[in-house]
């Protein structure tokens, strides 16, 4: 049940405060509103964590390639900070 | 996955390195359990690693008592109950489960929604019902509950309450690192509710019961790493929290939601499936907003009930059995017709390994988006 879904956000629902914030957002072909209360400065294009209809963390854009050089950086520079620290 | 294959060669490289000692964690969350299990990646962990399944899956924990009170809220004349899908299907007492047709008894069907958002729209269409929510899940639901109860404030949607049964992670972690039979050498914390935490709720591992922790996505490359870090930890005597998912948790986490939950809610004590009650593991909606409250609006108070005759959720919850241990399992105990909640959620440790687990039937569906 805590899953989250990540999605990318295609439109931006103008509402003005205290109204709800809402996106509308890409599930891979899925389309659904969700709400962006919890998120700062959301633009189209940004990839989001969704869950229960709430987005609960922007996602930092994915290093090139999910094995790819950066991903293997990421995790060196994790494994010395454990090993070391 | 090249990169997956290097992170299981280091893994078994470095566990090999260390003969004399054991690998021991706790993973919090059910959504590890499954990840783990169905990409079948506790097939190839090294001799001396092992991987238990904790508390992490929210109906699960949810004790018999909270079932029976959603069940004869249901039954109430003009009350819509309404609840995330997997509650649907956990037997109460008497093995009554809100799927069964006559459990609104004279009341409407229970339905099924997949944000309380949406049951507060099904609150604002039917303006001559009492719309309940059934408020379970850890730190990751109780924003998108804050949220919902906000909402019903500000546009006065005065026919809208749910029944709090929401738990949080750390305080649970800390009851089972205080009671000295958990013997485990690390936690992978979960990575969803660390979103919404942040890090600074685990320092206590490390410090008071010297337990390191790492926040660990959950794609099988990032299970694999947050291991291999685990298992650096422990071969370094190096007591920390690491955030290996730092593409989706910060550490503050999300101060936002941190606040919504914070104005309606408050820690109180809960009962929890198989540990008991633990003080400050719930969160109770505070004094101004307790006509929100279904079990105080409708004068329906949670009574403890006992598990269900020889179903070992609790044991299973509180890491100290294997679901594949439990005499029930995949014989009286099916996802088709569940003793406990563990065969029923989605995430629950027993319905995992049922599906795709070693003692299971290894059927790997397709991925579902759940609406
Ligand atoms: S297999 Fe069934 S009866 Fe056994 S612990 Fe799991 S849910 Fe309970």
């Amino acid at each position: 049940m805590c899953l989250a879904i990540p999605g990318r956000v295609i439109e931006i629902q103008t509402c003005a405060p205290p109204a709800p914030q809402m996106v509308v957002m890409d599930f891979l072909g899925v389309i659904r509103d969700v709400s962006t209360n919890f998120i700062d400065a959301v633009a189209v294009g940004d990839y989001l964590l969704v869950h229960a209809g709430c987005a609960i963390a922007k996602l930092a854009a994915e290093p090139a390639g999910a094995g790819g050089a950066e991903a293997s950086a990421l995790w060196e520079a994790l494994i010395n900070h454990a090993a070391s620290s | 996955m090249p990169h997956l294959h290097k992170l299981i060669d280091r893994l078994t490289d470095l566990v090999g390195q260390h003969a004399n000692l054991r690998f021991r964690f706790l993973e919090v969350c059910g959504t590890h359990t499954t990840s783990v299990v169905r990409h079948g990646l506790d097939t190839v962990f090294p001799d001396r690693l092992e991987l238990i399944s904790g508390p992490g899956c929210p109906v699960c924990v949810m004790p018999v008592g909270y079932i029976d009170q959603a069940l004869r809220l249901a039954g109430i004349p003009g009350v819509i109950m309404t609840t995330f899908g997997d509650l649907m299907h956990v037997p109460g007492g008497g093995h009554r489960t809100l799927a069964d047709p006559s459990a609104a008894g004279r009341g409407e069907r229970v339905r099924v929604v997949y944000s309380p958002l949406d049951a507060l729209k099904i609150a604002e269409e039917n303006p001559r019902s009492e719309i309940v929510f059934l408020a379970v899940g850890f730190e990751t639901t109780a924003p998108a509950v804050a949220l919902a109860l906000e909402k019903a404030e500000a546009a006065h949607i005065d026919n809208f309450s749910i029944l709090p049964g929401h738990r949080l992670i750390p305080p649970v972690l800390r009851k089972m690192a205080q009671s000295g039979n958990l013997e485990v050498d690390g936690f992978l914390a979960p990575g969803h509710v660390s979103t919404i935490i942040g890090m600074e709720p685990y320092a206590f591992l490390p410090q008071e019961y010297a337990m390191p922790v790492v926040i660990g996505g959950f794609a099988p490359e990032e299970i694999i790493g947050a291991l291999l870090l685990l298992v650096t930890l422990v071969a370094n005597d190096h007591y920390q929290v690491i955030n290996a998912y730092p593409k989706a948790v910060s550490p503050l986490g999300n101060m936002k939601a941190q606040g919504l939950v914070a104005k309606y809610f408050e820690p109180g004590a809960a009962f929890w499936r198989g540990l008991g009650e633990i003080e400050k593991s719930g969160l109770k909606l505070k004094e101004q907003y307790l006509n929100r409250n279904a079990a105080v609006r409708f004068k329906i108070p949670f009574r403890d009930v006992p598990d269900p005759a020889g179903c070992s959720c609790g044991s299973v919850l509180a890491g100290r059995l294997k679901p594949t241990d439990c005499p029930l399992f995949g014989l009286a105990c099916r996802p088709e017709h569940p003793v406990g909640p563990c065969m029923v959620s989605s995430e629950g440790s027993c319905a995992a390994y049922y599906r795709y687990g070693k003692g299971g039937s290894r059927v790997v569906p397709d991925f579902v988006i759940p609406w």
